[in-house]
């Protein structure tokens, strides 16, 4: 082919001549100094900044990516809040004490951070195998409990935002009457709730993984069978002996009973329990939630590189 | 200066990985032993499913072995995984991954963060690494939007924002065009030149690139080390005497003019290919002992009156090396019996 | 396989924008749509077992009939019959809608971001709508056994009475083969939208299903529904829909604004809504399979 003396084609390029590309600027300050080994210690000051670092990282996409499209505020508020109107009108249909529609506009309000939970969270980790960003968070110094963070945070200014149109719009079309006594209470039963939340959704994360595609039916298996037993749209206590079950396994319907009876402290019986005791029910969940997620995250990462199976992309 | 770390900087011993698969299960590696000093770029060579893929992920700590023991920078892949994470990073040629919806400068701002750089360091690194890429002018685009090479830039751009000891890179010049993949052998080579210590391990499929850019490199098939040394070591290994081919515009009395002489083991009329330069001519390629033998060769042929158009020394090529040791060409290897899947 | 699909005169029928004789097109079609049944039915039972697929696909809707039973107890200890009758049938064809869209956005982003299988489907031999139909059949046939099961519950657990026997099945056939026309059409123009859009399009359709869930009366009478906002409700397929398949189960006209109109009325307004959704839907697909070509979005991937 080539005519002798000329360089082999398989040589794209002569080599010693070949312009170098401008020096990599990396090169000033950091890398100088130690060697892999130093640069591979770090103080635990650095670690942790590393992660939070991480965290604001992984929240920045998703808050940017929503800005982008803004078809979101059509449907993750505009709709998601007409579902919300249709439960309070059942409730006018039945000619219920005004306080129910209160309870149904809340309600709406908490299956912003479900959803979020569930689908952003659990199921995001699944998502980003498929795309191949999971073998790159693995190869980061950080931990997946951070990644998953930043996801929730993401999330949280969607979520966030989708809660509070629904409460403040409900509540002004509707005339919902609040009757609010202990602030502080219900303000910590709220964060409580968001924490042990998302330690769930961190859970699920990792089971979600190990299920492959059965998690999506899985999210969706929890969506409004969870309504029903997370007391989203009644009140949990209608459920009887069930109640109890709910209250000891869902967060939401823990978080969600001691915030109504918190935020229309007018109506009285609706609880299961007095708020203060659900709020340590809620102390307990973040604590067991977020070590389970741990463990069942560190289990998933020793198994998918034991398998080299799990990181897989088709499954 | 930085001091280089006393130890190799990768290592691995008698490192074995089986998959469980159905029907049976796949021995990916079968007893690996391999040393990476500092400072060098190492090159893997082998054919589809020797195991290459499978060392990488051991190495870059996504993939447990089954046995044997690996290290990086001295650190255990096994137990060690984030002092290793810290300091590494990698490159996958042939892939997509990305979030569509940002823009590049966002996604690899992403990824500074998750390595820890200060929020404005970050976008500073950012812009930095993307105007080295070569990826300036798309910074505002959206990654969807990136092209393949692009995309690979952009994956390069992601793997030096750590600014990392150690690289792995698994066929990361897959799919782009000749510009493209020696731009991004250009920055690689860059920067493992600019600090004394930084260590590279390249797979590829492409000889040429391993030849240019590796110090060594091993030949793997089957998940064993065939063979390792320099490149010149290796292509000295499948041949030692030397190749001319030589062009004529006529050769009275044929090769066996030259057969006799002393230093020529053998003379042939060459390759229909070889003759391409001189349509009307011919070509002859030569085997001597040494490259001595050539003046008595050309002497000879000026006596018998051919006059000399053209005279090249064949290299023996690291794919000469690759076929006599794999068995197989690479063409040959893709078609070669399972396994052999992409994993 | 391409050879197969190349007739006697050379032509590939299914080709985009070519003019293939009716007949061949109806054939492509038809192929198109059973290849995608068959897909779609590989992929929605290859992940679990034909049981737990069954408690899938009927805890949904059976959970939220649930709620709305919980509602309807906590305000009137189980004093309305007749209106938890109505929540039955309402949120059991309500499963239709959810499914039935789902089943299309997914056909779109599954094969778009999962398999990146969308650009091979869009440039073979297939034809584009046929496929996604069939794709999405095996959510529509799973949203028909939750369908069946909340009437079950309904029926066997919380005394709604439907009579085999006094069911007026003809009214029935007649609103269910409508309505499930006017739920594929929704199906598709939010497929199309799909197209254009980023991954997180998933939950489009239960968004978009929620808020139809409010107009059509789904879950209470329409004159509950504030005034203004009531002729909405009316130019919706889904509202009367609603309204043909309980009257024909249950027997009864829902009291109010829907009350006074005969049962040929209903479906006339319901043959009427969903033809001209059809058109609409077609014609939104169209326009957004455009953009998504024009823009080159075909093949994307997103995420975020
Ligand atoms: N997750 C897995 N499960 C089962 N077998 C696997 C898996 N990953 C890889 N293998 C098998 O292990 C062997 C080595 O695969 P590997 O990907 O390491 O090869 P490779 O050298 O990178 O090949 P290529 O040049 O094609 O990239 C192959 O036979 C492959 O089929
Ligand atoms: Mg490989």
């Amino acid at each position: 082919m080539s005519p002798p003396g000329a360089p082999s084609p398989h040589l794209p390029e002569p080599r010693p001549g070949a312009p170098d590309p401008p020096p990599d600027p990396a090169v000033r300050g950091r890398a100088a100094g130690a060697g892999p080994r130093e640069a591979a210690s770090w103080s635990a000051r650095r670690t942790l900044a590393t992660n939070l670092r991480g965290i604001v990282g992984r929240a920045y996409p998703r808050v940017r990516g929503s800005l982008r499209e803004k078809s979101w505020v059509f449907f993750e508020i505009a709709l998601p809040f007409l579902s919300t109107c249709a439960f309070v009108l059942v409730y006018r249909a039945l000619e219920a004490p005004e306080a129910y529609v209160g309870f149904a506009v809340l309600g709406g309000a908490m299956t912003a951070f479900w959803l979020n939970v569930l689908w952003a969270m659990g199921a995001q980790l699944y998502w980003d195998r498929g795309e191949g960003n999971l073998e790159i968070y693995f190869t980061a110094p950080i931990s997946l409990m951070s990644i998953l963070v930043g996801m929730a945070v993401g999330g949280l200014y969607l979520s966030g935002t989708r809660a509070l149109v629904i409460v403040a719009v409900g509540s002004i079309l509707f005339g919902v009457q609040y009757a609010i006594d202990q602030w502080l209470l219900l303000g910590a039963v709220f964060l409580l709730t968001l924490v042990a939340l998302y330690g769930l959704g961190m859970l699920m994360a990792s089971l979600f993984l190990f299920w492959g595609r059965e998690a999506w039916h899985l999210a969706n298996l929890f969506q409004e069978p969870v309504y029903f037993l997370g007391g989203l749209y009644a009140p949990v206590k209608v459920l009887g002996p069930l109640a109890g079950l709910a209250i000891g396994l869902l967060p939401l319907a823990v978080g969600l009973d001691a915030i109504r009876q918190l935020t229309f402290s007018q109506v009285t019986g609706i609880g299961v329990l007095p708020p203060a005791a659900e709020a340590a029910i809620l102390v307990a969940m973040c604590a067991v939630f977020l070590v389970l997620a741990r463990f069942a995250l560190a289990y998933f990462e020793r198994k998918a590189r034991a398998e080299g199976r799990l990181m897989a992309r088709w499954q | 200066m930085p001091s280089a770390p006393s130890g190799p900087a990768i290592e691995a011993r008698a490192l074995r990985r089986v998959y469980k698969a159905k029907p049976s299960p796949v021995v990916a590696l079968d007893g690996v032993d391999l040393e990476v000093p500092a400072g060098e770029l190492f090159g893997l060579l082998g054919p589809n499913g020797a195991g290459k893929t499978t060392l990488i992920k051991i190495l870059t700590t996504l993939l447990l072995p089954t046995a044997g023991t690996a290290r990086v920078a001295g650190f255990d892949v096994v137990t060690e995984t984030v002092r290793i994470r810290r300091i590494m990073n990698m490159v996958a040629g042939g892939e997509q991954s990305g979030y569509g919806i940002l823009t590049v400068r966002e996604q690899l701002w992403m990824f500074s963060q998750f390595y820890g750089l200060g929020t404005r360091e970050g976008w500073r690194r950012t812009d930095e690494l993307l105007d080295l890429v070569g990826l300036g002018e798309q910074r505002l685009q959206r990654v969807s939007s990136l092209s393949t090479g692009q995309r690979q830039k952009l994956n390069v751009a992601r793997s030096l924002v750590n600014d990392p000891w150690i690289l792995f890179l698994d066929e990361p010049t897959l799919g782009l065009d000749v510009g493209a993949a020696r731009d991004i052998r250009g920055h690689f080579r860059s920067w493992r030149e600019a600090v004394p210590g930084r260590t590279a391990l390249l797979t590829t499929h492409y000889m040429a690139e391993a030849d240019e850019l590796c110090d060594r490199v091993a030949i793997v098939d089957r998940g064993r080390i065939l063979a390792l040394g320099t490149p010149s070591e290796l292509k000295r290994r499948v041949q030692e005497e030397s190749l001319f081919r030589i062009a004529l515009d006529q050769l009275p009395g044929g090769p066996a003019t030259l057969v006799g002489l002393p230093g020529v083991r053998s003379a042939a009329l060459g390759a229909a290919g070889a003759g391409a330069a001189a349509p009307d001519g011919v070509t002859v390629s030569l085997v001597l002992a040494d490259d001595g033998a050539l003046a008595a060769v050309i002497a000879a042929l000026t006596a018998a009156g051919a006059r000399i158009r053209g005279l090249a020394k064949s290299e023996p090529t690291l794919e000469d090396v690759f076929v006599e040791l794999v068995g197989r060409g690479l063409d040959e290897a893709d078609e070669a019996p399972p396994p052999a899947e992409e994993g | 396989m391409t050879a197969r699909v190349v007739d006697r005169h050379g032509h590939r029928p299914g080709m985009p924008g070519e003019h293939a004789p009716p007949a061949h097109r109806i054939t492509a079609s038809w192929r198109s749509l059973t290849t995608g049944a068959r897909l779609g039915w590989a992929i929605e039972s290859n992940w679990a077992d034909p049981f737990l697929f069954a408690v899938y696909s009927v805890a949904r809707p059976v959970g939220a009939a649930l709620i709305l039973v919980a509602i309807v107890w906590i305000v009137s200890g189980g004093a309305r019959p007749d209106y938890l009758a109505f929540l039955v049938v309402g949120s059991a064809c309500w499963t239709f809608v959810g499914g039935g869209m789902s089943g299309f956005v997914w056909a779109v982003l599954d094969d778009r971001e999962r398999y990146r299988m969308l650009k091979y489907i869009v440039v073979s031999a297939a034809r584009f709508l046929p496929f996604l139909l069939g794709r999405a059949s095996a959510q529509l046939l799973a949203a028909a056994a939750g369908f069946l099961v909340t009437l079950l519950v309904g029926v066997v657990f919380l005394g709604v009475r439907i009579d085999v026997g006094r069911v007026d099945w003809p009214l029935f056939g007649a609103s269910m083969a409508l309505g499930l026309g006017a739920v594929v059409a929704l199906g598709l123009a939010v497929a199309g939208l799909c197209l254009t859009i980023r991954r997180e399009a998933w939950n489009y359709p239960e968004a978009i299903a929620g808020g139809l869930y409010l107009l059509s009366g789904t879950i209470f009478p329409l004159d509950v529904l504030p005034a203004a906002i009531r002729p909405l409700a009316l130019v919706l397929p889904t509202t009367w829909w609603l309204e043909g398949v309980r009257r024909a189960l249950l027997g009864v006209p829902t009291p109010g604004v829907l009350g006074s109109i005969p049962d040929a009325g209903v479906l006339l307004a319901l043959c009427a809504t969903t033809a001209v959704l059809t058109l609409g839907s077609w014609a939104v697909f169209r326009v957004f399979e455009r953009i998504a070509r024009e823009r080159g979005l075909i093949d994307q991937t997103t995420g975020s």
